[in-house]
């Protein structure tokens, strides 16, 4: 029913997805509480740089990105030199669209989550001694769980819809940085519908799995 | 304040009569080169065109899904003939009426010398026109097979451009007229000889649904018209004895 290379964007697809979302919870954490908790100089105008992909076409995103790291960009020349290989035209390319285009809504997210936590707690655990670093992980993490999760979840679906960024960025050559979404765009213009059909299925199919995981999860966290 | 309000929607009401609206969903490649004979026919008639400026075969689709279009122009024969095949296009109106080439194109500061040299070719996808042509002429050429790993396919002309003008790929595969908007960023390699593809002409045609089929029509022979200086400048030649 599916031939190799929609088997292969299905593949791409997921691991696409779970590098940037992984990516955007390791570096996207950190920055929500920063955000959330701390004051420090340019804060504001961190905080409108990262919702600049949520209000931008992703075209525009992703020539942005273009120019910033294609092989005479300020960072992708840096990258030709030291590793004689760029991420435009790869499946790194891919990544760091679906990076991009999720990380705004995990922080926004996370860091309401974050505000939200009950500071008389967060209180408690310094009078009794313990650590930053403690209290995160003990108090602020478990309360804000929830706001943090659905950003995941969130970010996630966006990297597996990702489009427009992600042609612009790493092109659309098939077994190499054919995503779904790319691939049904392929298929749509090609009158190819049966095929458009069984991708947007499949791609369906995963985002309501996980989502459905992640509702589950949570609500089991309720009931203790 | 009513008063005012009524005067308003009076005004509103009257403004089709000073000329009428036509609608022209007309293939990017041809945007410059249309909006240039709008100018005239808008003086010269009193009537207002308005554009729905995208891909050949995305309008085409448009308009079989019933979107409003009085003039359909196409940047390839195919997707005319698509419509006409469907009844979309009222007979015997459709026509070509601008020609161009194919040429390779390199970013403004490349050393590239042929073809052959370069690491990665952006080409237009099957479902562009500009690939269609590009397919055949590398076909006929030879070089397919020895080039398929390097191409990178684009959706569009403007996609393939940019892609070649930042230096992501080392050439690029576009028409003449496309060429010419960016030749400030631009550094013409190559013009491919036309009898390597089928003839890239663009075609104009009134749309069957059109409830201004005489207007279109004049719009159509307005186009026709056009003197070969006038098409030169936006990088097209005249269609000669046309059909």
């Amino acid at each position: 029913m599916l031939d190799p290379q929609a088997l292969f964007s299905i593949k791409l697809s997921l691991k696409v997805a779970s590098v940037s979302v992984i990516m955007i919870f390791i570096l996207g954490l950190p920055l929500s509480y920063a955000l959330a908790k701390k004051d420090f100089p340019l804060k504001n105008l961190v905080d409108t740089l990262i919702t600049l992909p949520l209000v931008f076409p992703p075209v525009v995103t992703g020539y942005l990105l273009l120019l910033i790291l294609g092989r005479n960009g300020p960072v992708g020349s840096v990258l030709y030199k030291l590793f004689n290989t760029g991420i435009v035209f790869t499946w790194y390319g891919a990544v760091v669209a679906s990076f991009v285009a999720g990380f705004p809504l995990f922080v926004k997210s996370s860091k309401a989550a974050i505000e939200s936590v009950d500071e008389n707690l967060i209180k408690v655990s310094y009078t009794l001694g313990k650590s930053e670093l403690y209290t995160f992980f003990k108090v602020v993490l478990p309360l804000a769980k929830s706001g943090i999760i659905a950003g995941l979840v969130l970010s996630f679906a966006r990297a597996l819809g990702e489009f427009g960024a992600t042609l612009m960025l790493a092109g659309n050559i098939p077994f190499k940085t054919n995503t779904i979404p790319l691939e049904i765009y392929s298929a749509v213009s090609g009158g190819d519908f049966d095929r458009a059909n069984i991708l947007t299925a499949v791609s369906a199919g995963i985002s309501i799995v996980i989502i459905y995981l992640i509702n589950r999860l949570s609500q089991e966290e309720k009931r203790w | 304040m009513r008063l005012i309000f009524l005067l308003i929607i009076t005004l509103l009401l009257n403004l089709p009569a000073f000329g009428e609206e036509l609608f022209i969903s007309s293939a990017m490649g041809a945007k410059e080169l249309i909006s240039e004979v709008r100018k005239e026919f808008e003086k010269k008639t009193g009537h207002r065109l308005i554009f729905n400026f995208s891909s050949s075969g995305k309008l085409a689709s448009q308009i079989e899904a019933g979107a409003p279009a009085d003039v359909y122009i196409s940047a390839s024969k195919e997707w005319m003939d698509y419509l006409i095949k469907k009844g979309l296009i009222e007979k015997g109106s459709s026509q070509p009426f601008a020609k161009t080439s194919l040429v390779l194109v390199t970013p403004k500061n490349s050393k590239l010398s042929s073809l052959e040299e370069a690491g990665r070719i952006a080409v237009g996808d099957r479902l562009a026109p500009v690939g269609k042509y590009t397919l055949e002429t590398l076909k006929k050429l030879g070089l397919y097979e020895k080039l398929k790993g390097k191409l990178i396919f684009a959706p569009t002309v403007r996609q393939i451009t940019i892609w070649t003008v930042t230096g992501n790929v080392d050439a690029g595969i576009i028409f003449y007229s496309d060429y010419l908007k960016f030749k400030n960023k631009l550094r013409l390699l190559k013009t491919f000889p036309d009898n390597l593809h089928s003839p890239i002409m663009f075609y104009v045609g009134v749309v069957s649904s059109s409830k201004k089929g005489e207007l279109a029509k004049e719009f159509v022979q307005f186009l026709l018209s056009q003197d070969e200086r006038e098409l030169r400048k936006f990088g097209f030649l005249k269609v000669n004895g046309s059909k």
